[in-house]
């Protein structure tokens, strides 16, 4: 744990800001100069997800039923939806954040305060968004790959669009301080209910992977790409059969 | 007629590939074909994994089916990466003979994921070398992925070269397998070789 050094998990936050700036190389696969440090981190998530988080999705798998479980779903995407309208609001997506808004009125009311999701049942699209995506729409380049201490690996851009996220909910501003400790835990639940929901493909990559840091950052990096070109896989990782090696 | 007859779709199905193998190298590969060669594999792959067959017995029939549809010399060479280059023609013969039960067995368990899974062909458009053939995969109770299938004219066959689940590109995680694989032997391709006769 020594590795750990305030400045090995700091100086990468730290750098982001000015790094989420910096265009990265587009003929590379990957950029990612912090390979040493982000695989420290790495080492640390895995111990994190040893110890807590695999046995907190367990946990949460024999605590909720599939019922419940959708239920506790759909109460924190509702939940997530002021940060999504404010992020299509940025993006200059006025249709989707009119459909967003109806949305979380619809489920925060005639769903029980989100625990039902009666838009979709009314055939309403869901679409997702964050302040990462909101920086891709304006123009700012992938940035370096970071590993996160908690948080596993994103860009540069989607790290700062995490803690953009997290800091500047819409929901903090109307939230009473007397229930800011609620919504912590809420999203514990939350990502001990990620970490069942996906726990297949969480212990695929972590433990029977050969090389688990490189194959989270395959995964992550080319499913976000596909994720930001709207479901349509992106000319980089389209690869040329032809090329010669 | 039973329409729905699954012995009679999978000898149809069969016939057309046959014919699809049978075309002339100059005809260039078209839209149709490309969708037919996905119709075609999920019907087997589907086939398999609905079927009794576990473990060996299911992997045997996953070699086969690759063998038919998929240009799996160019996917193991692909898969290599750069080492491809330096390797001897017999260590390159043996490495590609060692990765088709390789491919059935690592391929081959991601699909067994699908048990009971609808596969359906959506869209497909025009891409390097081919198309990109576009299918949506629902598992009960999970929300539908989608499974992107890259197409190729391989030499006047039409075989499959890259399959993407939910933007991930299996190639790609291959190669990052086997370069690790080889890392760990110290970049000694014959070691390499020996352990991805068993591994997957």
């Amino acid at each position: 744990m020594s590795v750990l050094s305030i400045r090995t998990v700091f100086f990468p936050l730290l750098a982001l800001a000015f790094l989420a700036g910096c265009a990265g190389d587009a003929s590379m696969e990957f950029n990612d100069p912090y390979e040493r440090t982000n695989r420290k981190i790495h080492n640390f998530n895995k111990a994190v997800d040893r110890a807590l988080l695999r046995p907190a999705g367990n946990a949460y798998g024999a605590v909720f039923t599939d019922e419940s479980s959708e239920m506790m779903n759909n109460f924190t995407a509702n939940m997530a939806m002021p940060r999504r309208i404010a992020n299509n609001l940025l993006q200059f997506r006025i249709g989707e954040a009119l459909v967003s808004t109806l949305r979380f009125g619809l489920n925060t009311t005639l769903g029980w305060g989100g625990l039902f999701d009666v838009a979709t049942e009314a055939g309403m699209t869901n679409n997702d968004s964050d302040f990462g995506m909101t920086l891709h729409r304006w123009g700012v380049g992938e940035g370096v790959y970071v590993e996160l201490p908690f948080f596993a690996g994103r860009t540069a851009r989607g790290s700062v669009g995490l803690v953009v996220d997290l800091a500047f909910d819409p929901l903090n501003a109307v939230t009473p301080a007397k229930y800011s400790t609620h919504k912590t835990a809420l999203t514990l639940v939350e990502m001990a209910g990620d970490r069942h929901e996906y726990s297949a493909i969480f212990d695929e990559v972590l433990y029977n992977a050969e090389d688990s840091y490189a194959t989270q950052r395959l995964y992550y990096l080319q499913n976000r790409r596909f994720e930001l070109n709207d479901g349509e896989i992106s000319d980089a990782d389209l690869e040329n059969p032809y090329d010669t090696e | 007629m039973t329409p729905n007859n699954p012995s009679r779709r999978q000898i149809l199905a069969g016939i057309s590939a046959a014919t699809l193998m049978a075309a002339a190298p100059a005809a260039a590969l078209t839209k149709g074909e490309a969708e037919q060669l996905i119709d075609n594999i999920v019907s087997d792959i589907v086939a398999i994994i609905n079927s009794n067959d576990r473990g060996q017995a299911m992997f045997n029939r996953f070699e086969k089916v690759f063998a038919t549809y998929a240009d799996v010399p160019l996917i193991a060479q692909k898969s290599l990466g750069p080492a491809w280059r330096g390797a001897s023609a017999s260590q390159r013969r043996a490495y590609v003979a060692a990765f088709r039960g390789f491919m059935a067995r690592s391929y081959g368990s991601r699909f067994e994921e699908f048990v009971g899974a609808s596969i359906t062909v959506t869209k497909s458009r025009k891409t390097s070398g081919g198309f990109l053939v576009d299918s949506k995969i629902k598992l009960k109770g999970k929300s539908p992925f989608k499974a992107q299938w890259h197409v190729i004219d391989a030499r006047g066959k039409t075989l499959m070269f890259n399959l993407f689940l939910e933007g991930v590109s299996v190639l790609s995680d291959t190669r990052v397998q086997i370069g690790s694989m080889l890392d760990k032997r110290g970049g000694n391709i014959d070691k390499l070789i020996a352990h991805l006769r068993t591994a997957g």
